[in-house]
């Protein structure tokens, strides 16, 4: 028995099920299943730009007979989607594993999406553990699945599976690994109309043959049913209660839950996101069911332990007592905040976008930030605004928002906050690809700043006020990358102006700086006293 | 055992909270836990919780245990508190904890392995095979393991 977070038990689970090829972009809560695949023998790993092309190299090697997984967080499959709805038609010949973690009470996304309609949408199967442990178990049936239905399945993982931990075991690891083998098959492969409304018919059919791969389990025995899925089911079982009917994914066997239902006065039905299962238990039963539908459980949020025992005795369920969240911080010396610095007096709408520059918006620094490159796509249309970006999140799906700014020959400033890293997820690697270069190819003019140098200031507002678009690349590497420095501190000689609180690095405090600084000496450079030494 | 761990951002509070499960693991007990971070990197909220025993799901509605490594983050959770409340800093109604030692949070490892009756020698091997600052870290738990709040 091994102590594992739920995504290292998947990553574990995946490798012992025979998976040889592993692919993600990163995304908190999911990161760790890729890092973790890592560390196993496999033919291959990677991160990869974004989520969708992670999708195509994991399905390239699934259609060449190595078992393959993807992973990434909820609304990474968003962007991997396009490739997944076909993928289904194509199908595959090794299994195929897309895990993709939920985040109810959006506890590190900014939605709270359901991953299995995107399953129904796809007319692929969803598996749902309840736990680190049944993820295991998930994960090897969800390969068997994808190996005899030759088609790819989900597996949903939400925050409290994949960042929770338990017990573990994993044996029975196979070993070797197959040979990549493409067998040319236009009628698979190449997705016009006349072949893919022939894959349609085969998918439908296997969709269909995919509910017997879903479980349904029931426990106990009651008058009184409580219908559950994922965690849920879990919380189920923390609070006693007599009967409970566990659905182990989507699609299922619904004659299977309709004879597990028969007889039932009332029927709760507990799941995360969507009344997905709540809906098709509504058609099944005369009984009353209680759920979403029936307005006893919230259609936002999390749906915890508290809620699920307060809903099955009787009680009405209040929103959680709100907590006051410290706001995350940048870290001493990030060179964002050097960015920002002089970015603080200019009178624009910044176009902020996902990564660490978002915690801009903490510094009331960032006024949009809605979705992976949607800074460049929001910002050229917003009026007056200038756009923050970071390298992994505009190679993520900056790029093209950018060719359409300069296509539309419209004025804006881009500035691309870059440390040469992921790092809000723990410092994943980027491409080494010149962004400059991609600017000036894309028909922008680019230019590099060092976000430390006064210089910096003249290069923005030169680029702020020029017409075209314009890129400023402002580049230094993130501080967990670079060895700290020797701490500095604050002389005599100080006059009190306040200049330094403005970069609003957590170093530096009213008239000292603390052992948090890093050396980067941002502080000592900009002081008009000289007073930090 | 229902427990709750608080912190900020970069006191360790995740990494005290998989010390402990891995030693409750080792020495025989069922364990689950859950972290939930925003983007905590820097100072920002952190908290986990911890069920030992015979348990399904880590969410916690009350808790046996509060720990804080952090008096603002424990007076966050002093609702959710049925039992003890061991934290660093002053919070009405708890234990309170110092320790000027290099790791805070794996003295605190030191303080719930006595508190939970887990085995001291289990989660020095733990300790050992995380295998960063090493002496540091015994000396941590071992300050912590004899600490009376």
């Amino acid at each position: 028995m091994e102590f594992m977070l739920g995504n290292e038990a998947a990553a574990a689970a995946a490798h012992a099920a025979g998976i040889r090829v592993a692919t993600s972009y990163p995304g908190t809560p999911s990161t760790e299943i890729l890092s973790t695949m890592m560390r196993y023998d496999t033919l291959h790993c990677e991160w990869s730009v974004n989520e969708k092309v992670a999708l195509e190299v994991a399905a390239a090697y699934a259609i060449s007979g190595v078992p393959s997984m993807c992973s990434m967080k909820n609304v990474g499959l968003n962007v991997a989607s396009d490739a997944l709805m076909t993928l289904a038609y194509t199908g595959v010949n090794a299994p195929l594993l897309i895990f993709v973690v939920d985040t109810p009470n959006c506890f590190s996304s900014q939605n709270e999406q359901d991953t299995r309609w995107y399953g129904l949408a796809a007319k692929v199967p969803v598996f749902e553990p309840n736990s680190v442990e049944d993820t295991v178990q998930c994960t090897y049936r969800a390969f068997n699945a994808s190996e005899k239905l030759q088609l790819p399945v989900l597996i949903r993982l939400t925050t409290r599976i994949a960042h929770g931990g338990g017990g573990v075991d994993i044996k029975a690891k196979k070993t070797g690994i197959p040979k990549q083998v493409f067998v040319r098959d236009g009628s698979r492969y190449v997705m016009v109309p006349k072949n893919a409304l022939v894959r349609h018919k085969v998918l439908c059919e296997r969709y269909d043959e995919s509910r017997n791969h879903i479980d349904i389990i029931v426990e106990g025995t009651g008058e009184n049913v409580a219908v559950a899925t994922g965690i849920c089911a879990s919380a189920v079982r923390d609070t006693g209660w007599a009967k409970l009917v566990e659905v182990k994914g989507v699609p299922f066997d619904e004659s299977k839950l309709s004879r597990a239902l028969r007889g039932a006065g009332k029927v709760f039905v507990f799941e995360q996101g969507s009344p997905i299962i709540e809906d098709t238990v509504l058609r099944l039963t005369d009984a009353d069911v209680i759920g979403r539908r029936s307005g006893h459980v919230r259609c936002y949020g999390e749906l915890g332990l508290s809620h699920i025992r307060r809903i099955l005795a009787g009680k009405p369920i209040r929103d959680e007592k709100r907590i006051k969240q410290r706001p995350p911080l940048m870290c001493a010396g990030c060179p964002h905040l050097a960015t920002f610095f002089w970015l603080k007096d200019v009178d624009k709408v910044f176009a902020g976008d996902i990564g660490c520059y978002g915690l801009g918006y903490n510094y009331g620094c960032i006024d949009t930030c809605v979705c992976m490159g949607s800074s460049i796509g929001l910002g050229q249309a917003l009026e007056n605004s200038v756009v923050i970006i970071g390298d992994s999140t505009f190679f993520h799906s900056g790029i093209p928002g950018l060719i359409n700014a300069v296509n539309q020959g419209r004025d804006l400033c881009v500035v691309i906050m870059d440390n040469s890293t992921t790092a809000m997820t723990g410092n994943q690697p980027v491409p080494k690809v010149s962004i400059e270069a991609i600017a000036e190819a894309c028909g922008a003019k680019a230019c590099t700043i060092n976000p430390y140098s006064k210089r910096s200031k003249a290069v923005l507002d030169r680029a702020l006020s020029s017409s075209g678009v314009n890129v400023v690349v402002s580049k230094a590497p993130c501080r967990r990358d670079v060895k700290a420095g020797r701490k500095y501190k604050i002389t005599d000689s100080c006059t009190d102006c306040g200049l330094c609180m403005e970069i609003h690095c957590p170093a530096i405090e009213k008239g000292r700086i603390n052992d948090m600084c890093v050396g980067c000496g941002f502080c000592a450079h900009i002081c008009p006293a000289g007073a930090i030494k | 055992m229902r427990i709750l761990i608080c912190g900020v951002g970069g006191q360790g509070v995740v990494l005290l909270t998989r010390m402990l499960c891995e030693t409750a693991i080792r020495s025989g007990k069922r364990c689950l836990s859950s972290e939930t971070h925003r983007m905590s990197r820097m100072l920002g909220s952190v908290n986990t919780t911890v069920k030992i025993g015979d348990y399904h799901s880590p969410e916690v509605d009350d808790v046996d245990l509060l720990v804080g490594l952090d008096p603002g983050e424990t007076r966050n959770y002093l609702h959710l508190a049925k039992g003890e409340i061991l934290t660093f800093g002053r919070v009405p109604g708890a234990k309170t904890l110092r320790c000027d030692l290099l790791s805070p949070n794996i003295f605190v490892l030191g303080v719930l392995c006595r508190t939970l009756f887990l085995p001291p020698e289990t989660a020095r091997q733990t300790i050992r095979e995380f295998g960063r600052r090493v002496d540091d870290n015994i000396k941590s738990f071992d300050a912590g393991y004899v600490y009376e709040p």
